[in-house]
């Protein structure tokens, strides 16, 4: 479980987060939702000990039991979309037919099987995210962390996307996603935190989520 | 393992050239005499005090350009990653520029510490520019070659200023092999070996590097200062092929592209066959430096920036 507690970040006398407090529970698929500047990226980084609180608590688990997945990834130079996954699975499987097995199971639930053998910089945007989420899940961490992986989807492929997140919170990992996009967090979600000049304005189940 | 068999072939190949043929006129009987034999007579001394001591130093300072190069691409993430381009060689330069012109006046191990240094400091620098958090390989790529033009106009400075221009200065910012001994020798081969080994320790860290440094300290890799470990190596071979041979361009940028046509993206696999495809292409390029144009010699840096140039534009060309 993750609780901050009145976490407060000023940086350069100027407070990102005045006081936010809310908690993650286990298991459930969180979007975190706000506009630009409402300090989402910096609850993560509190999140993911990147950035200290100048006041208030944050009480998170190891960064090392976090797949995180930051805004605008670059691409992997010269590296295909299989050997990008492996470098997850090789992290806690040592066994090469392990990790093969792993790598095709991965591809049918994400869809990527016929582009482990394509360059990173050479699929689209859709497909990297994807190829992206794939990567995330391969590490076997109980808590997975995106920030914006959206950007630059057409909506057919979010919802998809989005509908892979739902499954993976089902199969017990806990979930939180920062986005843009309340109409997605509204039809996906478990929980929605949503900010505003750094403070939470809810923080609640999507039926209840008014704009 | 075919690449690394074709590539060693093609060494041996060229090997046999550079102790065979020369500029003086010597037949095949008397060369193969002389390199069976220990006596000190003429022809002993001429091959196994020049031509072979020649033969492995180019060798020599190609691995250890291959292998710094690769290094800096891995751990940079840039495919343009060369240390001569980017100044890391030209402090060796300024410093080699210096005792050569009489300004610093140390013993040899001296000399081939110093330049060591001299490119670690440069390096040392480019890493600290390069550990923001904005680093793209375009960005790197400019800094670098910013700071390359800094050091070869420094160096320049440095060689007016002793008002000298032997033939030692040319063969600093261009590149030679005719003053190889064993003792240089030596030196390189403690160097290249050390370097090798520790490229090989760190190796495990290169592909969560790959993929950026935040994904990396995630995967439990700190980017930084694995940079800065790599970077230091890389600055290590550098300054030591400087030492030995001057600046010779290319090598380090073209040897990890060619050698990941062959073997793929696996670091251990990469930093192997660059090693030895840097070691191949010098000796390649010193045999054309002197052969072609024979008896007179072009200095080695020019012919590798023949063979390089091209091949480095075709791979831009390529790549997306």
């Amino acid at each position: 479980m993750i609780t901050l507690s009145n976490a407060v970040v000023e940086i350069d006398h100027l407070k990102i987060l005045q006081g936010v407090s809310f908690q993650i529970f286990p298991n459930y698929f969180y979007c975190l939702v706000g506009s630009n500047g409402s300090g989402k990226t910096t609850v993560l980084k509190l999140i993911m000990q990147i950035l200290r609180a100048n006041s208030g608590s944050v009480d998170t688990i190891a960064s090392k039991d976090i797949s995180y997945l930051p805004q605008n990834l670059p691409d992997p130079p010269f590296l295909s979309v299989g050997e990008v996954i492996t470098i997850a699975i090789k992290k806690h499987s040592k066994d090469g037919n392990a990790q093969r097995e792993l790598l095709v199971a991965l591809a049918q639930q994400f869809h990527l099987e016929e582009l482990l053998d394509r360059k990173f910089s050479d699929i689209s945007a859709g497909e990297k995210q994807r190829a992206w989420l794939a990567f995330a899940i391969a590490q076997e961490k109980e808590m997975i962390i995106m920030d914006e992986p959206l950007s630059s989807v057409d909506r057919n492929s979010r919802e998809e996307f989005y509908r892979l997140l739902k499954e993976l919170a089902m199969e017990r990992r806990t979930l939180l996603v920062v986005t843009h996009d309340v109409d997605m967090a509204l039809s996906y979600a478990d929980k929605i935190i949503s900010l505003q000049n750094g403070k939470v304005v809810f923080d609640g189940a999507p039926s209840e989520f008014v704009t | 393992m075919f690449p690394y068999v074709a590539v060693f072939a093609a060494t041996l190949f060229l090997a046999i050239i550079g102790v065979f043929a020369g500029p003086s006129d010597l037949s095949f009987q008397d060369t193969y005499s002389g390199l069976m034999r220990s006596d000190d007579g003429v022809m002993t001394t001429l091959v196994w005090s020049i031509r072979v001591p020649r033969v492995v130093l180019s060798v020599l300072v190609g691995a250890s350009l291959g292998l710094s190069g690769v290094l800096i691409q891995l751990s940079t993430r840039s495919p343009i990653g060369d240390p001569n381009l980017f100044g890391i060689g030209g402090g060796a330069v300024i410093f080699m520029a210096a005792v050569t012109v009489g300004l610093i006046s140390i013993p040899t191990y001296g000399v081939f510490v110093g330049a060591m240094g001299s490119s670690l400091i440069v390096a040392l620098f480019l890493t600290a520019l390069i550990s923001n958090r904005n680093l793209t390989p375009v960005k790197f790529a400019i800094m670098g070659i910013a700071v390359g033009a800094l050091m070869v106009s420094l160096g320049t400075s440095v060689i007016s200023y002793g008002r000298v221009f032997p033939s030692q200065v040319i063969g600093l910012v261009a590149g030679s092999f005719s003053a190889s001994s064993w003792q240089l020798i030596y030196y390189l081969t403690c160097s290249l070996f050390a370097c090798l080994a520790a490229s090989f320790v760190f190796s495990g860290r290169l592909l969560p590097i790959a993929l950026g440094d935040d994904i990396a300290k995630s995967l439990g890799v700190n980017p930084i200062k694995t940079r800065i470990y790599l970077m230091s190596l890389a600055a290590a071979l550098a300054g030591s092929s400087v030492y030995a041979g001057g600046l010779i361009g290319f090598v380090a940028l073209i040897s990890p592209h060619i050698g990941r046509r062959f073997v793929g993206n696996s670091p251990v696999a990469l930093i192997s066959i660059s090693t030895i495809i840097g070691g191949m292409l010098t000796l390649l390029s010193d045999q054309l430096a002197r052969l072609l144009f024979a008896p007179i010699e072009l200095p080695v840096g020019l012919a590798t920036t023949v063979l390089g140039a091209p091949l480095m534009m075709y791979l831009a060309w390529r790549y997306k």
